[in-house]
């Protein structure tokens, strides 16, 4: 498996979503409330961060990943849909200097068109016409929020799905994982059972298992949250963010400890959903046989299955005991 | 006369007194109504009013008294964990009935199908619910509200590079990752420097002692080689100049003199320089350390690399 794979992207909806909602409901918190009052209050937030990550995850992101894969199951190190265009210095000297100005011209402009089109991803499609559909909804007028609920009321047959789905190709993935060999007998291992499936989870299997585990704990559990930190309080961006106008405007505040919470999840389940889907969407794998990548392929995503379920639960110390309390103060929150 | 209500829906009547009456049959679930003067034989008389000990703190409450956040957080958290626990149970299941490969594709397009749906439905309710709500950050707030999606790719951004660097540190080189990494800056970042300085260094010598040794001087070649940092000790213009490592020395030679082959050998030398290989790291730092201390071997005198 890349081993850079599990850290650029956290968990973006669901866990930050449930973190937030507790944490605005807890009591002593500025924000206090019940439960559905703080997810009234955290979601909208939620989703404008939602409405960043999910074309960069899906659009670069998803490039990004392709190539790791094809780098790691082929030992090819060139860019994705790189159509063979020759770098810079390497037209044929025989060309003369206008035609290698053209060409190189031409090779730009093709380059900016592939930016272009990774980044016009479904998702992004997705974040306008739900931004379309928020000011419709918002704005109230008769007919057009009408149409407005009745595309989303369309959309919403699908969308509840997204958690079991997604939750059963993480057990279908890990399901593809060898078995272990029973070492004691019958008896013994139903008393083991609970132990085993506790313990199991979180015993990585070899040492290079165990080193991208440690790498994306170290990533995700420490080295991004603090660059989240910089980035909501010191970066030249946390200017650009609204600022609370009073004590009662805690919305901004909100708004911070969401960024902040999304910094610090764990690796998004979504990388999952990436790696089980087949490589040769897009295109050849580059000679070899399909079906020889695509057996590769499902094994790396058994371990990415394997490495994301202990990054999940090892997470969730630094995340409970470290970071949660932490944010809370530095968005201002705190009691 | 006052009335007061009790649990069961009847009134009560006070008269100037402590005690109460209650007008039913029905016992009286109100600690303070302690008696009915009228009707006493029909009612059941409740014991004084008393202060109960509170009961020992539970668990939840002790982390709720310690810090509320850290046990919202843990609350938040069980649901996760009780969410993986059905997953790893998931993995329990007879391996007859274990999804196949196409089930599996199958089932992961689903998700990111249902994912791509969801988009859309979480934007605009978000979207409606602070368009309908006032403008958070009071006036132009709406409007700020644009910069939030920055921080997600932002935050992409910052998992890349600390996802590669680890990588390189703890999985691909877990032992010699500081001399890889250090190659790699050297060599991208200092060693580019160095290797434009081996350049023009190579190439002003040898044309320089070229001339010298062109036009009959020796004497004057040696002291355009040495200004440099060579010395023509032997005194046939033959001189060496610049670069790190033998890929970028320059050697300028004019057997004819006539200047040209030492032109020609600078540009193989500058040729040769651009292909300098990465350096090891124990070497490159010692090479660090001689350059910031002057004693580099392509150090002009007086100037920088």
């Amino acid at each position: 498996m890349p081993s850079s794979l599990p850290s650029p992207a956290g968990n973006s909806l669901t866990l930050p979503l449930a973190l937030l909602v507790a944490l605005l409901s807890a009591p002593g918190a500025v924000a206090a409330g019940s439960p559905a009052a703080a997810e009234a209050l955290a979601a909208p937030w939620i989703a404008l961060f939602l409405s960043g990550w999910s074309p960069s995850f899906w659009g670069p992101g998803q490039r990004f990943a392709r190539h790791e894969l094809q780098r790691e199951l082929l030992g090819l190190d060139v860019a994705p849909d790189d159509k063979g265009a020759a770098p810079d210095g390497l037209h044929p000297p025989a060309w003369p200097a206008a035609r290698r100005r053209r060409a190189e011209a031409w090779r730009r402009i093709c380059a900016v068109g592939d930016i272009v089109r990774t980044l016009m991803s479904p998702p992004l499609w997705g974040v306008v016409a739900g931004c379309v559909l928020g000011f419709a909804l918002g704005s109230g007028s008769g007919l057009v929020a009408g149409l407005a609920r009745f595309v989303l009321d369309a959309a919403g047959v699908f969308s509840p799905g997204t958690l079991p789905v997604t939750a059963v190709v993480l057990a279908a993935s890990l399901s593809a994982a060898p078995p272990t060999p029973p070492k004691t007998s019958a008896a013994r291992r139903g008393r083991q059972t609970i132990r085993r499936l506790a313990l199991s989870a979180l015993r990585p299997d070899d040492p290079t298992e165990r080193r991208v585990v440690l790498a994306g704990l170290v990533a995700r559990g420490v080295l991004v949250p603090l660059a989240g930190i910089w980035l909501v309080t010191a970066s030249p961006l946390a200017s650009l963010l609204p600022a609370p106008v009073g004590p009662a405007d805690v919305g901004p505040r909100v708004l911070r400890l969401a960024l902040l919470l999304t910094a610090a999840m764990p690796p998004a389940q979504n990388l999952l959903v990436l790696l089980n889907l087949p490589l040769t969407d897009e295109g050849s794998s580059g000679g070899v046989g399909d079906a020889d990548v695509e057996r590769a392929r499902q094994r790396m995503a058994a371990l990415a299955a394997r490495v994301v379920l202990r990054l999940y639960c090892l997470s969730a110390v630094p995340l409970a005991l470290v970071w949660c309390p932490l944010f809370v103060r530095v968005a201002g929150l705190g009691g | 006369m006052r009335f007061s209500r009790v649990a069961d829906g009847t009134r009560c009547a006070r008269r100037g007194r402590s005690s109460v009456m209650v007008a039913s049959s029905a016992p009286c679930l109100a600690p303070r109504l302690s008696s009915c003067p009228r009707n006493a034989g029909r009612h059941r008389r409740l014991p004084p009013t008393r202060v109960l000990p509170l009961p020992p703190p539970s668990p939840t409450a002790l982390a709720l008294a310690l810090d509320p956040v850290m046990a919202a957080s843990l609350a938040g958290l069980g649901r996760l964990a009780l969410a993986l626990v059905l997953v790893v149970g998931l993995t329990r299941l007879p391996t007859a009935d274990a999804p196949t490969l196409p089930a599996r594709t199958t089932a992961a397009a689903l998700s990111r199908t249902a994912y791509w749906c969801l988009i859309p439905c979480t934007l605009a309710t978000g979207v409606s619910r602070l368009v309908s709500t006032a403008a958070p950050g009071g006036p132009g707030g709406l409007a700020r509200l644009a910069a939030v999606p920055l921080f997600a790719c932002a935050q992409i951004a910052a998992g890349f590079v600390v996802g590669r660097g680890l990588s390189i540190f703890v999985v691909t080189q877990p032992v010699g990752g500081v001399h890889f990494v250090l190659n790699r800056l050297f060599d991208g970042l200092w060693g580019r420097r160095q290797r434009r300085s081996a350049r023009r260094n190579a190439a002003d010598a040898a044309v320089a002692a070229a001339t010298a040794a062109a036009v009959g001087a020796p004497g004057l070649a040696s002291a355009l080689a040495s200004s440099w940092g060579e010395v023509d000790n032997e005194g046939d213009g033959v001189i060496g100049a610049g670069g790190w490592g033998d890929a970028s020395w320059a050697e300028a030679s004019d057997s004819d003199d006539d200047g040209v082959g030492a032109r020609s050998n600078a540009t193989a030398a500058a040729t040769n320089a651009t292909t300098l290989p990465a350096l090891p790291g124990v070497r490159a730092l010692t090479v660090l350390i001689c350059s910031f201390g002057g004693l580099g071997a392509g150090r002009r005198p007086g100037g920088a690399l």
